[in-house]
C-alpha cells in the first residue's frame, strides 16, 4: 500500500484539529488551558498583522500595538468559541482559527484609518477623470473617443455604484474605510463595485469601444 | 497590451465567476492552506481565485493568513512561546506526541 504524498500531514492534522476542538469546547477539563494558549497565539498573528499593516495605521507607540493586538486576539477568540461547530477540516484547524484574527485586525485598521482620515467629499463624488486616466496629447482619437464615452458612462451608472467605483477604482479609498464611511460592509461594497464595472465594460462594449479583458495572473 | 488598454482593463476588472468576498473568506484558510501544500488553488477554488484579483480587501487578508500560516509552518515554537506567556513554554496542548519530526513538516 503506498501512501499518497501529503496523507501523513493530513492525517496529523486531522489529529491536532480535533485536539483544539476537543479541548476548546466548554467542560473539556482541558479548557481553560486550551483557550489560553489560543489566545497567546492569536495575540502573536494579531501582532504580526499589525506590523504588516503599520503604513495604514496612525503613529502607535509600542504599547499600543499590544493593546491592539490583545484587543483583536479577544474578539477572535470569541468568534472562534462561538463557531467551533462550523470548522469542518478543509484547512488546519490554525489556519481556519487565524482567519479571525486577520479579519479583526483588518477591521480595526479599517476604523483607525476612518476615524483619523475619512474620505472627502471630492473622493466620493463624480467629477471628472482623475489625471492618471486622461486623455494624453499623443494618444489616437479612438482611444479619446474611449476615454469620453466611459466618462459618460459612468455618469449613467446608478448613484451608489457610481459614489463606489468613484472611490475605490478612481481615488484607491480603502474598500473597508469606504464600507464605514458609508454604513455598510466589505462584501456590499464590492457588489457595487463589481455591478458598477459590467456596466462600465457593457457601456464602452456598445459604443464600440470593447475592453478587451486580459487574463491577470493569479 | 498597451499600457491604456492594460489600465482600462484593470479598472474595470469584473470577471465571470467571480465567488464575491463572503463566499471567498468562507473558505480562505481552505485555499492558503492549499497554497502551502505546493498545490494550485485556483483549481479547486476558482471563483476565490478570480475574486482574490479583483477585490484589494480579501487580497490584503489572504496575503496576511498566508504569511500568518507559513510563520506557524515554519517556526511553531515561537507560537508556543507566545501561548505559554511568562509562563514554561511547554508544548502547545497536548500535541506533540501526534506531530511528526520537525523536518518532515512542509515548510521546514
Amino acid at each position: 500500500v503506498t501512501t499518497e504524498p501529503g496523507e501523513t500531514d493530513r492525517v496529523t492534522h486531522d489529529a491536532e484539529a480535533r485536539l483544539w476542538v476537543e479541548q476548546l469546547r466548554s467542560g473539556h477539563p482541558r479548557h481553560e488551558e486550551a483557550v489560553g494558549k489560543l489566545h497567546g497565539v492569536l495575540v502573536r498573528v494579531a501582532f504580526d498583522e499589525f506590523s504588516r499593516r503599520r503604513g495604514q495605521l496612525g503613529a502607535r507607540a509600542g504599547p499600543e500595538y499590544d493593546d491592539l493586538a490583545q484587543q483583536a486576539a479577544d474578539g477572535a477568540l470569541m468568534n472562534i468559541l462561538r463557531k467551533l461547530d462550523e470548522f469542518r477540516g478543509l484547512s488546519r484547524f490554525t489556519t481556519w482559527a487565524f482567519r479571525f484574527v486577520i479579519s479583526e485586525v483588518a477591521s480595526k485598521v479599517a476604523r483607525d484609518a476612518w476615524r483619523r482620515q475619512p474620505p472627502s467629499r471630492d473622493e466620493l463624488v463624480w467629477g471628472e477623470l482623475p489625471d492618471w486616466l486622461t486623455p494624453r496629447p499623443g494618444e489616437r482619437l479612438e482611444q479619446r473617443e474611449q476615454l469620453k464615452v466611459l466618462s459618460a458612462a459612468i455618469g449613467e451608472l446608478s448613484d451608489r455604484q457610481r459614489e463606489v467605483f468613484v472611490a475605490i477604482a478612481l481615488n484607491d479609498v480603502p474598500i473597508d474605510v469606504l464600507a464605514l464611511q458609508l454604513d455598510s460592509n466589505r462584501a456590499e461594497m464590492y457588489k457595487n463595485l463589481f455591478d458598477a464595472r459590467r456596466a462600465l465594460r457593457k457601456g464602452l462594449a456598445a459604443a464600440g469601444h470593447a475592453v478587451v479583458e486580459e487574463s491577470a495572473s493569479p | 497590451m498597451t499600457g491604456r488598454r492594460r489600465q482600462l482593463d484593470e479598472l474595470l476588472r469584473a470577471k465571470e465567476g467571480d465567488a464575491g468576498c463572503t463566499a471567498g473568506l468562507e473558505i480562505l484558510d481552505a485555499y492558503v492552506d492549499r497554497e502551502l501544500a505546493g498545490k494550485d488553488p485556483a483549481r479547486e477554488f476558482p471563483g476565490t481565485a478570480i475574486h482574490l484579483q479583483s477585490c484589494p480587501g480579501c487580497k490584503a487578508d489572504h496575503d496576511g493568513l498566508l504569511e500568518a500560516a507559513r510563520r506557524w509552518l515554519v517556526n511553531p515554537q515561537r507560537f508556543a512561546a507566545a501561548a505559554a506567556g511568562a509562563g514554561d513554554p511547554g508544548p502547545l496542548l497536548a500535541l506533540e506526541a501526534h506531530r511528526p519530526h520537525e523536518g518532515d513538516r512542509p515548510g521546514t
